[in-house]
């Protein structure tokens, strides 16, 4: 297993522990839809990488590339009202999905427009979200917010994830600035869900 | 990815702002809250003082020169000095009622149904005006400072009706419902128009009050028919 691989690991594992200890106190929110996600998240990344020799684990990938847009879509339904425009999302990812399935398949290679198009979202949502609580009173206390530094975190990821796919996308060779970066937006993800859930914790 | 660092400072110092802009708002907010309330008060105070003297003048002072001329053109006359005294237990009757209702301890305790009634006696002993003070609903608490506005408001109300209206009746309604206070006042007095400048500071005070405890304030008024005030707040469960 490679160093990245337990940086990733273990990065997920805190986060895991973190949702795991804050778990009543946030439980009837909906940051409760972060644990199962997260505990799927670190088995996934487990399998994966154990059985990267042997087997295809694209598909493994693929998967989560689709929970975890639900995920959000779940979430920021939750958080911002999305109302009709969830389900014109929905429908719009089913159809990336499809095509991309169509064109690549699912087994071996990426869901790779599906993957931007998730990015696009959680970007769009985040925005959406930041300018609605800029808006609010609760703002004097955003710090305090766990939604703040979980979308935060959600939105710095994609935020430099956006780039980096598209530079790898155009063939550039990056392979260690890519490995480094994703690195550091982990951090910045993961990040983003301990502070929100040690928030919660303190709410 | 220079991007990110460069987004995550832009962030922070975006909502920092915001957030330090908001809390002086909030403050500068409270501080005309603060001002208004305890205007509200010193006018709450002036205008009982204003009614202390109409009734001492008016009422007990009548009531006093009666008996006086009653003991003066006696002669001794046992019935009209019975009738003296019956007129003298009178006068006392209004001056503990006035005693009690002008108490600083009973006013600071009075909620805005007791604050209410007890404007509503006041023009029952003067016969200023035929009043009618209705409850619907199930009463709950509401804040302090919440009750020291509306009843300024709506003693600002009774001021205005008594001296130009020329109304003969005043109904009052508070309708608690849904955790929503309504307050309707209304009489059938001349009326006014609303677009009359010369009322428009008057009527601009009262709504900027409303405001300043989210409340919604009306007023309409139609010539020769009266006018309805109506104030309403919206409590949220605590």
């Amino acid at each position: 297993m490679k160093i990245p691989n337990y940086i990733y690991l273990s990065l997920q594992l805190i986060a895991c522990i973190f949702a795991l200890i804050y778990w009543r106190k946030y439980k009837q929110s909906s940051l409760w839809i972060f644990l199962p996600f997260l505990i799927y998240t670190f088995l996934n990344e487990i399998i994966a990488t154990y059985f990267a020799l042997n087997f295809k684990i694209r598909i493994l990938y693929n998967l989560y590339i689709i929970v975890s847009f639900l995920v959000y879509l779940y979430w920021f339904d939750r958080l911002i009202k999305l109302k009709f425009w969830k389900w014109i999302i929905l429908i719009l990812f089913c159809f990336v999905v499809f095509y991309d399935i169509q064109t690549k398949g699912i087994i071996k290679p990426l869901l790779k427009t599906a993957i931007n198009f998730e990015a696009a979202t959680v970007l769009i949502l985040s925005v959406v979200f930041f300018m609605k609580l800029l808006r609010k009173d609760e703002v004097i206390g955003y710090y305090k917010l766990p939604e703040f530094w979980i979308v935060s975190g959600l939105l710095m990821f994609y935020l430099g994830f956006v780039p980096l796919s598209l530079i790898v996308g155009m063939g550039h060779k990056i392979e260690d600035l890519y490995i480094i970066s994703i690195i550091f937006l982990n951090f910045l993800l993961y990040g983003g869900y301990i502070i929100g859930f040690y928030v919660s914790g303190k709410r | 990815m220079f991007l990110v660092p460069f987004a995550m400072v832009l962030l922070f110092i975006v909502f920092h702002n915001r957030k330090n802009k908001l809390i002086q708002e909030k403050i500068i907010e409270k501080k005309k809250f603060a001002a208004e309330l305890a205007e509200s008060e010193i006018e709450i105070r002036e205008a009982t003082l204003r009614n202390i003297s109409w009734e001492l003048h008016d009422n007990i002072g009548q009531l006093l020169t009666l008996a006086k001329i009653h003991l003066q053109n006696s002669d001794n006359d046992p019935d009209k000095i019975k009738e003296s005294v019956e007129i003298l237990g009178n006068a006392l009757r209004e001056l503990k009622a006035l005693s009690k209702s002008i108490n600083p301890e009973s006013l600071k305790n009075m909620n805005i149904l007791e604050a209410i009634n007890n404007e509503i006696d006041r023009f029952d002993r003067m016969n200023f005006i035929h009043s009618h003070f209705e409850i619907s609903g199930n009463p709950f608490q509401i804040p302090q400072k919440d009750e020291i506005i509306f009843f300024r408001i709506i003693q600002e109300f009774f001021s205005n009706t008594i001296r130009h209206s020329r109304a003969t009746d005043l109904k009052i309604r508070c309708i608690y419902e849904n955790k929503i206070l309504k307050i309707l006042v209304s009489d059938n007095g001349i009326g006014f128009e609303i677009t009359d400048e010369s009322k428009g500071i008057g009527l601009k005070n009262m709504k900027t009050r409303a405001e300043l405890i989210g409340a919604e304030l009306d007023i309409n008024s139609i010539i020769k028919k009266g006018t309805t005030l109506t104030i309403q707040k919206k409590y949220h469960e605590t």
